[in-house]
């Protein structure tokens, strides 16, 4: 009798989406003969993978990972991850193979996607419209999760999401309950990042978020572009006036070096990037429209875009000072105010509408994820910090940036 | 590259950047423009908490002798230092106070500025001198397609007649689109949005952004009307390819007659035709499924 394999990606069925963490996975034979000896090894044409060893945590990375598979079907667990530099761009170009250590032809191939945040300026047609796509489709969805994003960050979430150490983990959560939101419509979309100290002539297009032929003037989109049918209470196109060209980079920016500089070895420091470069991207880089003010802000898509700048910044950060929330007083700084402490749970998700807290919390508990348990209904600011899981493995938080290595 | 050879250049591109950074220099009382608008740049969130500083720069905000770049430099700053901040609660009232005596600024990029930022948060005074304006030109402060998008902002204004009247006897073909844009909020509007779709002599923007407002205010008529623009054969390219991605996001699935149209559509000659007609497809085989 042949044996047959089967792969789990994340342990579970149907799953098949890893970063360059390392993602708990597990392998197993129907029964054979005998025990079967193995040897895993990446197979994809785009996307590649490593594996991180077999056991209750990652080891090093290798290239390929032997295994004896047992005769009685038992699963047999390992670790694995896409390799730093070699996302997928679609499902199925990354895979695993899975030989018989004697032969050389592979009994099968697995197909899965290395699925990463990536350069805005940067996507093929197909991942900018694939994501386009999936967001246009959530917008439209009355009261839901783009309802929810949007009112959260109105008024009620100043003092629970800004000026404050909070503000970097906060956000963090947003944005992923919004991709999580997005990955329901189309599991490989993932948020892209507007990496605003570069020119970003593909992003501010007709064709990505628009491309403006003066101040004040109507952003344009192509008609083949999902955004033409953005609306925003019923009407359409997205108000905004950059003070920069659509080929250029304002003055005002400041490069991400700088933010590294400025923001030293410690997170007390490092948090300054709020101001700037956040504050003045939100509203000296713009001299009108919706991302000029906090509460419309998430009017327009680039938002998200640019919080996922921020957001892969600080990640960049956490990865090159290793502060990944094991010692809080550099990984994090003290607060003064509820929602920004360490183990505070935050708003909305935690459902809290007594004062101190805003009277209102849009949306219910944390959205899931195929792929980790992490972080649970009730999300505290610690649990944004490790968020590719190198203290915890099982606190992996299913994203990665196609910059910042996981090993 | 390797882990540590990408560290490696990491941190020298941090060290650059570190041996880079200047120190602004400090307000001497220095009145040419370069000092004062650094003055201004390096102001931080105490700007906002002292009350002789943030008059101060109401006061050269407000101040139309002032140099108007200087005037707009404050402008960012304000903003800047009052987003997403805790303590700007309370200068607010001052501040919009300030805004609203600029609506009628001598300097139209500072004008236009300070009027969204008023009709982002719906302010009213700024809502009645944009709609006063689009009653009669003759006191406009804005040109009209920049008043109906301002006025945009808030749905309960009462633009549309405004928006109406505009269509029918337009300044011009900006004004024409945003009055379309704005009807998309007002379901009474719909048999003209209608109107405008089918029309062929339209501009093809003005359909396109019809199809955008009924795709918003009523998604069945929107799919018949789509339907019947890709069966035909003499339509403007743009409005074909808006007619595809309406039927895309459609809350309805396409008709099966409309399977073998689409399937031509695939092999158009235009490649992002061909993309979009090759997604509505995928709702067929949903449909079938």
């Amino acid at each position: 009798m042949t044996a047959s394999i089967e792969i789990q990606f994340n342990n579970r069925a149907d799953t098949p989406y890893v970063g360059f963490a390392a993602a708990p996975c597990r392998i197993r034979s129907i029964p054979a003969k005998g025990p079967l000896d193995v040897k895993l090894a990446s197979a994809g044409t785009v996307g590649k993978v490593r594996f991180y060893g077999l056991g209750a945590a990652p080891g090093a990375a290798t290239d390929t990972l032997a295994l004896t598979l047992p005769a009685d079907g038992s699963w047999v667990s390992f670790w694995l991850g896409g390799a730093f530099g070699s996302p997928s761009i679609a499902l199925g170009d990354a895979a695993v193979s899975v030989t018989a250590s004697w032969a050389t032809t592979p009994l099968l191939s697995v197909p899965l996607m290395v699925r990463i945040r990536k350069n805005a300026n940067k996507l093929t047609d197909s991942e900018r419209d694939r994501f386009l796509t999936a967001l246009v489709k959530l917008n439209k969805q009355q009261g839901g999760p783009f309802q929810i994003a949007r009112d959260t960050h109105a008024v009620n979430s100043v003092a629970e999401a800004h000026q404050g150490p909070a503000f970097l983990p906060w956000h963090r959560a947003y944005l992923i309950s919004l991709e999580r939101a997005l990955q329901t419509i189309d599991p490989s979309v993932t948020l892209p990042y507007w990496k605003f100290d570069e020119p970003a002539p593909n992003l501010f297009s007709a064709a990505f978020v628009g491309f403006w032929t003066g101040p004040y003037m109507p952003m344009v989109f192509n008609p083949t572009n999902p955004l033409q049918l953005w609306s925003i209470s019923g009407i359409p196109g997205v108000q905004r006036t950059p003070q920069f060209p659509p080929d250029g980079v304002s003055p005002l920016q400041r490069s991400e070096a700088y933010c590294m500089a400025i923001g030293g070895t410690t997170y007390s420091a490092f948090q300054g990037l709020e101001k700037d470069p956040h504050n003045n991207t939100h509203a000296r880089i713009f001299s009108s429209g919706w991302i000029t003010n906090s509460a419309t802000a998430p009017q327009d898509p680039l938002f998200f875009l640019l919080h996922c700048n921020l957001d892969r910044i600080w990640a960049k950060w956490q990865w090159l000072q290793n502060r990944f929330g094991q010692d809080p007083a550099t990984s994090y700084a003290s607060a003064s105010r509820i929602g920004h402490n360490f183990q505070d749970t935050m708003w909305p998700w935690n459902g809290i509408v007594a004062s101190p807290r805003p009277p209102t919390a849009p949306g219910g508990g944390f959205p899931e994820s195929p792929c980790t348990a992490a972080p649970g209904p009730m999300p505290t600011v610690a649990s944004m910090l490790d968020y590719q899981g190198k203290v915890r493995p099982a606190a992996s938080l299913g994203f990665d940036y196609d910059d910042v290595p996981f090993a | 590259m390797d882990s540590i050879e990408y560290r490696n250049q990491l941190e020298a591109a941090i060290e650059a950047a570190r041996a880079a950074i200047s120190i602004p220099p400090v307000a001497t009382g220095d009145s040419d423009p370069a000092s004062r608008e650094a003055a201004i740049v390096a102001l931080d969130h105490e700007a906002i908490k002292d009350d002789a500083q943030f008059g101060a720069l109401l006061g050269q905000l407000t101040d139309p002798s002032e140099d108007a770049s200087l005037r707009f430099t404050i402008l960012g700053k304000i903003q800047s230092l009052g987003f997403g901040s805790v303590s700007f609660g309370a200068r607010r009232p001052e501040w919009l106070a300030a805004l609203r005596t600029m609506i009628a600024d001598p300097d139209p990029q500072l004008r236009s500025a300070v009027l969204d930022c008023l009709s982002i948060q719906k302010d009213a005074q700024a809502q009645s001198i944009l709609l006063n304006g689009l009653k009669d030109p003759a006191v406009a402060v804005v040109p009209p397609e920049r008043a109906l998008q301002l006025l945009a902002n808030d749905i309960h204004t009462d633009a549309y007649l405004h928006a109406r009247n505009i269509i029918d006897d337009a300044p011009s073909d900006a004004a024409r689109l945003e009055a379309v844009r704005l009807l998309a909020a007002d379901s009474e509007s719909v048999p003209l949005l209608e109107e405008l779709l089918l029309d062929q002599s339209e501009l093809p923007e003005v359909r396109r952004l019809a199809i955008a407002a009924l795709h918003s205010l009523d998604q069945a008529t929107l799919h018949e009307h789509a339907h019947t623009i890709l069966m035909s054969d003499d339509e403007h390219p743009d409005v074909i390819s808006t007619s595809l991605m309406a039927l895309v996001h459609n809350d309805a699935a396409p008709r099966d007659d409309l399977a073998p149209r689409v399937d031509e559509l695939m092999d158009h000659s235009s490649a992002e035709i061909a993309g979009v007609a090759a997604q509505l497809s995928t709702r067929f085989s949903s449909a079938e499924s």
